[in-house]
């Protein structure tokens, strides 16, 4: 897995790309929690390019979303395929989660 | 000579994540030569990931270098997986998936596996560790669990 952080305004985007699972959700657990640490009030993880998602992934981004609400900031997902979007939705996390066809799309709600 | 079982396939690996990919990568290939359809197949793929998560975390305590075998049978009429382990048994009646209305990091796992697979099934008999059965019917009537 490799992730790419951009600066877009006062949003912060993570492009992921690879598998999420044990062996490398801490990496990204460590790296958002850095971002939410530091203040940032808009996170987008872009998942253009994550073929794979388990359990240990979810896990890391409900506690990403957990801490920025608790910061008033917000958390948003785009660019699931639909192999990932089935299993956020059989884990009804598509209700948890503000997700995004595009990343346009989050980026035009994010800058309201 | 020796005889082996041609539908048995056999995987010793170490209690490191680092394997789940590999392992992840196998089982992808076995449901898909039973010819499990591509959705089915990944979603089996998930639930041995998750197990073997389980037992990298709860049974080796994150321990990264314990053993972890691996049996897939693959049978005329199912797919079943023995994931076994030598580390702290867990009471089966202890493993529940959590409450989807509970929105909270963890638990997860258990839910994917059960919701996934036909039978789940955790045998803590043997003197040391647990040993996890997994099947999947390739016709998934619901008929066949019972």
């Amino acid at each position: 897995m490799h992730i790419q952080i951009k600066e877009q305004g006062d949003i912060v985007i993570f492009q992921i790309e690879g598998e999420i699972d044990l062996y490398n959700s801490p990496g990204l657990r460590q790296q958002l929690t850095s971002r939410i640490n530091k203040g940032s009030k808009k996170i987008l993880v872009d998942f253009s390019n994550v073929k794979y998602i388990d359990s240990s992934g979810l896990a890391t981004l409900i506690e990403g979303l957990q801490k920025m609400n608790r910061q008033k900031g917000r958390m948003m997902l785009c660019c699931l395929n639909q192999s990932i979007m089935d299993i956020f939705e059989v884990a009804r996390l598509d209700d948890v989660f503000n997700i995004y066809n595009t990343a346009e799309e989050a980026l035009d709600d994010m800058a309201k | 000579m020796t005889i082996y079982d041609e539908n048995t396939i056999l995987m010793s690996i170490a209690s490191h994540p680092k394997y789940l990919k590999l392992v992840r990568s196998v089982i992808l290939q076995c449901a898909m030569l039973m010819n499990f359809s591509e959705k089915i197949s990944k979603d089996i793929t998930l639930a041995v990931d998750e197990a073997l998560t389980n037992v990298i975390k709860h049974s080796y305590m994150g321990c990264l270098n314990k053993r972890i075998d691996i049996t897939i049978y693959l049978l005329d009429d199912r797919l079943e997986l023995k994931i076994c382990d030598f580390g702290k048994k867990v009471d089966p009646k202890t493993i529940k998936p959590r409450n989807l209305c509970d929105v909270k990091p963890g638990g997860l796992g258990v839910f994917f596996m059960k919701k996934i697979m036909d039978e789940v099934d955790y045998d803590i008999s043997s003197p040391k560790g647990t040993t996890l059965t997994m099947i999947k019917y390739k016709e998934d009537t619901g008929e066949q669990s019972n």
